[in-house]
């Protein structure tokens, strides 16, 4: 536990129809949430039986979107299902087909006995922890013919790096990564993401449209959540041209508080990208409004205003002159 | 030229009377300042309780920026994540007083004192100035005499005092200057109908909005006064132009604070004044017509008019009420009339123990003989009545009323009842101390027999200027008494006595901030409940949730509700607010009963106003309406994070019996210790007043937190040799 915990160690374990599971390793993968049935427990599925052996299909066996695992036709098995929980970091590779179970040979199949019934049984699972160690459990070593399985689990295939996060105001671009920002300001955020293959880093392109990198400004709830546009590769701490580059520019909204740039990235079979940048967007300060010329609803009490001054200052004129000159007729 | 040339020692009395009067002014200062140091002497300079530590916080961020940006500072370390506009927010009065007397010392006389000291000794400086502005007032109502004794009064009058000893740096600490001297010009301007008094009265006006939000008092006394003499029919030109230009410049100064703004135009606290300014208008008008018009004629135009005055203004008033115009009252106006308001509607200004109505004692607890020569002070005012002494009736009904409502409202009615019973006690030594008179005989007796020497008379005066002698000797006593064991008490600081009669500092509060300050990442956020938020902030340095500038009530609920309910439900609270450490108040192993625990239904009842689904007050008591934390306790109770956070490992320092919780008498169960598996405790101080809690991370393998806590527990592995099927939610 401690070994992926702490260390972020990686391991496969792989059962088999004869094989037992030791208590340790058992308990361990009970804790992550999978369940291997246990010794004489074998995977089942009488409709899809050929030669004393069950084949597994792309059709029936094989969970869509796995990255790990492209085609299962024509592949014999001889091994364990396992059940999972829901657990939102276990993702399935192979999964019983609707007809199989895992249950004692000759035994007779009800709920009880049978360790798995249909599609919630599962025959490989992989499981990567939020530090990105991974587990690999394997129902039977007739799946390490895929190599992308155990490529996976030992770190050899879809480890992401996040290379550089930066995020910049339009107007004052040699600021890298302010802390301030205006409501309403124009932001730049960039990031720059590698992918290993065969140790070497190269630039990670997204493969489909499904598997977009989001980033999300919020401030308890999202205001912006945006796909982020692939630009090109860009340099990185590992060298010239080995990140890709993605960025959004978009528009802080009209909110002042302490916001949340936001990256997470949680894609089956790739490590995990996630990042969060906290900045503050502040209000407008006194003499960042407008000025009361500049808005024209203000004219007509500017002229009000310029009107009462006059009047009064004639008023007073008169007052003082006129009533003086009035007076002193009189007085003559 | 008679007086005016009595010497003595051949100096003319008039200097020798400027002198003394200099002299028992700078005692008076020094007495009013002297009493206020006791907290000061016995801990030491140290701010004190909540919100001055906010003060202090803006001041020192004053002093090291520019004001501009103290003008426009956006504090991202409270409130978070919403952050507070805390320029535009606050009184700035109180911090650019401090920030200016800090230039003004460092820059110009080369004396660079810590803005800290400055801060705690700000309010008793300023105590020594209301003193003087007291006396100036009660000149204006009858004489020097009564003047000085108001100001002896005012320095050492324990209502005052409680807001204003060393260390107290709150807006009341200048504002109650501020009101005094405002008050002062305004009778000033008013007797005399000077233009220049009256802009003297706008500017000082313009400092009190700056300083304290109490500065309503001024904008309603002063129309309300104006209103009155209308009434009594006392208008005259004066009035007139004291008023009016005490409006117009004054309602254009308080519209330069921020916070202030607008209100003047658009809240109905001000609409009053801005009535009255209409009336005068009016008034004017009338006044004008009447002399021009003969009276019948006259009558019909007052009546007719009048009636149409009235009736738009009111409709105007409630149109533009209902049309959102004008604000509507706020809460704590309304509260201000029915006590219970507050209670039923808005929780959270009742939670505020101030706010509450205050019990009888505490007037003469407050004002000791002040209390009853106040209304022989008012009895004074009435037999005179002059224009400025309905000023100070009106004064007097209304905060006697407004201090019976809230407890903190004591603080405006301690002026007047100063200056009234200086009234009434300088009245009454004006007579009795008046020996000469039963010496000098009249024109008609003379040539009669020599009269006998007035025994009777003179042992009856004596007896009662004695008496009095001894009631403002014990006022004296009694004052000193309350500022020392009242008032002067930090509150972040407490002090017990030993089994042996020597003092012990109990200094949990700064020993678990500084813990904080030192052990946690600088850009931590801690939760706890609102009344610590200041202190946070401003002692340990970290960002907080909520705090004592309780504008947001929704975000106070939310701490509410994740301190109210089960850890699962926190929990979510917590990583949606990113909260790093929880820090929660337990004074049950010390008998402190300022504790979160006694808190807690208002936590309950402020989450309640918004989830009302979720929180029920009700679920915290027992069957039989008990609020109980021991074994008894309901199961919300027992659930609740705050319960938990309390009482984690608390039977464990009873060596396996029922810990015994001092506060509530309440013994705690040893056998049922609460568990915790969201939060981690990392610190709790030395009498176990603060404990502080980390709320943990996610877990890494995505398990719940409960089980991948029991999982760690020691005794948890045991080895499960059947294997069963687990039961499984199906997987989506």
């Amino acid at each position: 536990m401690k070994f992926v915990n702490h260390f972020g160690g990686n391991v496969i374990s792989i059962g088999g129809e004869k094989s037992v599971l030791p208590n340790g390793i058992r308990s361990f993968l009970n804790e992550l949430g999978i369940y291997p049935s246990p010794k004489n427990f074998n995977y089942l599925d009488h409709f899809n039986t050929k030669d004393g052996s069950v084949v597994l299909s792309s059709e029936n066996n094989l969970v869509p979107g796995n990255r790990l695992v492209e085609s299962l036709d024509n592949v014999k098995y001889h091994g364990n299902g396992a059940l999972i929980s829901n657990n939102e970091l276990i993702f399935p590779i192979v999964k019983s087909s609707s007809t199989g179970y895992t249950g004692k040979a000759g035994e007779q199949v009800d709920s009880s006995t049978a360790w798995t019934l249909g599609e919630q049984g599962f025959l490989a699972v992989g499981l990567q922890a939020l530090n990105n160690a991974r587990v690999a459990w394997l129902g039977s070593s007739e799946l390490l013919q895929f190599e992308h399985i155990y490529k996976w689990a030992f770190q050899k295939q879809g480890v992401l790096k996040l290379q550089y996060v930066e995020h910049y105001n339009t107007k004052n671009e040699t600021a890298q990564n302010p802390h301030l920002y205006r409501i309403n300001d124009d932001v730049v955020y960039t990031i720059g993401v590698s992918e290993s293959v065969d140790g070497e880093w190269v630039p990670y392109q997204i493969a489909s449209d499904d598997d977009q990198l989001q980033v999300s400004f919020k401030l308890l709830d999202p205001y912006q959540r945006l796909n982020l546009v692939s630009v090109g590769p860009s340099d990185s701490p590992d060298g010239p041209a080995t990140a890709q580059t993605y960025r959004v520019n978009f528009t802080v909204p009209d909110h002042h508080g302490v916001f949340t740039f936001e990256l997470d990235y949680k894609r089956v079979g790739l490590s995990y990208l996630q990042d969060k940048r906290v900045v503050t967007v502040r209000h407008l300060a006194n003499d960042e409004f407008k000025r009361s010329w500049d808005i024209t609803n203000s004219w007509l009490y500017i002229v009000s205003v310029a009107i009462v001054i006059a009047a009064w200052f004639l008023f007073v004129i008169s007052y003082i002159y006129v009533g003086n000159t009035n007076y002193q007729k009189k007085n003559v | 030229m008679g007086k005016s040339q009595l010497k003595v020692l051949g100096v003319p009395i008039e200097t020798i009377r400027v002198l003394l009067r200099v002299i028992i002014f700078i005692s008076i200062a020094g007495a009013a300042i002297s009493s206020r140091l006791f907290s000061v002497i016995r801990f030491e300079s140290i701010i004190h309780e909540f919100d001055p530590w906010f003060n202090f916080r803006a001041t020192k961020y004053l002093v090291s920026h520019s004001f501009y940006e103290f003008l426009n500072w956006f504090d991202d370390r409270t409130w978070y994540p919403l952050g507070r506009v805390t320029g535009g927010t606050l009184y700035p009065g109180l911090m650019v007083t401090s920030g200016a007397i800090w230039h003004i010392l460092r820059d110009w006389f080369s004396m660079p004192v810590d803005i800290r000291n400055i801060c705690v000794m700000l309010a008793p400086a300023f105590s020594g100035l209301t003193a003087i502005a007291t006396y100036f007032f009660t000149k204006e109502m009858k004489d020097s005499n009564a003047g000085l004794l108001a100001a002896i009064f005012m320095g050492i009058a324990p209502g005052y005092i409680s807001r204003s000893v060393a260390g107290s740096y709150d807006n009341e600490a200048i504002a109650i200057t501020l009101l005094m001297a405002t008050f002062y010009f305004w009778i000033k301007a008013m007797k005399l109908g000077s233009v220049f008094y009256a802009t003297w009265t706008a500017l000082f006006y313009f400092y009190m909005v700056s300083a304290w939000g109490g500065y309503v008092f001024i904008t309603n006394l002063i129309p309300l006064h104006v209103f009155v003499l209308i009434l009594m029919g006392r208008y005259n030109k004066k009035l007139y132009t004291a008023y009016t230009t005490w409006y117009a410049l004054g309602t254009l100064a308080s519209m330069q604070i921020p916070f202030v703004g607008f209100l003047p135009i658009r809240s109905n606290d001000h609409m009053a004044a801005l009535g009255v300014f209409g009336l005068l208008q009016l008034v004017g008008v009338g006044n004008y017509v009447k002399a021009q018009v003969p009276s019948r004629q006259f009558k019909s135009f007052l009546v007719v008019s009048l009636t149409l005055v009235f009736l738009l203004g009111i409709g105007g008033l409630f149109g533009l009420t209902a049309m959102g115009w004008i604000a509507p009252w706020t809460g704590r106006f309304y509260s201000l009339w029915d006590t219970s308001y507050a209670k039923i509607h808005i929780p959270i200004i009742a939670s505020v123990s101030e706010h509450q109505p205050t019990a009888w004692p505490a007037f003469f607890f407050d004002t000791s003989m002040l209390i009853w020569l106040f209304p022989a002070g008012i009895y004074m005012c009435f037999q005179e009545l002059r224009d400025e002494h309905v000023f100070v009736i009106i004064y007097g009904v209304l905060c006697s009323y407004f201090a019976g409502v809230m407890v903190r409202l004591m603080l405006t009615l301690t002026p007047i009842v100063c200056v009234s019973a200086a009234i009434a006690l300088s009245k009454l030594f004006d007579v009795y101390l008046n020996i000469v008179d039963l010496f000098t005989t009249t024109e008609e007796e003379k040539g009669k027999k020599p009269k006998a020497f007035p025994a009777a008379a003179l042992i009856s005066r004596v007896v009662v200027l004695l008496s009095f002698a001894f009631y403002l000797f014990y006022f004296v006593l009694h004052c000193t008494w309350v500022t020392s064991n009242a008032y002067s008490s930090p509150s972040v600081v407490l002090a017990t006595n030993n089994p042996d009669g020597s003092q012990h500092i109990i200094d949990d509060y700064r020993e678990a901030y500084y813990w904080l300050r030192m052990n946690t990442p600088e850009d931590a956020k801690v939760m706890a409940w609102w009344d610590y938020g200041y202190q946070i902030g401003g002692m340990a340095d970290r960002t907080t949730l909520v705090d004592n500038n309780t504008w947001n009530n929704t975000h106070i609920a939310t701490v509410g509700k994740a301190m109210a309910s089960p850890e699962e439900v926190s929990y979510k609270i917590f990583r949606q607010h990113d909260v790093d450490y929880v820090l929660i108040i337990f004074g049950g192993l010390l008998g402190y009963s300022g504790d979160d625990i006694n808190k807690f239904l208002w936590m309950v009842r402020i989450a309640e106003g918004i989830w009302p689904d979720e929180i029920h007050e009700r679920d915290y008591f027992t069957e039989r309406g008990e609020y109980k934390v021991d074994k008894d306790a309901s199961k919300a109770m027992k659930e609740s994070l705050m319960y938990k956070l309390s009482y984690y490992r608390f039977a464990e320092l009873y060596g396996g019996r029922d810990g015994a919780d001092r506060v509530r008498n309440q013994q705690i169960p040893a056998n049922d210790p609460p568990q915790l598996s969201t939060v981690e405790e990392v610190f709790t101080s030395e009498n176990w007043i603060v404990r502080i809690y980390k709320v943990k991370d996610l877990d890494n393998v995505g398990r719940d937190l409960k089980q991948a806590t029991a999982f760690e527990q020691p005794g948890a592995s045991k080895k499960n040799r059947s294997i069963k099927k687990p039961k499984l939610d199906i997987r989506i």
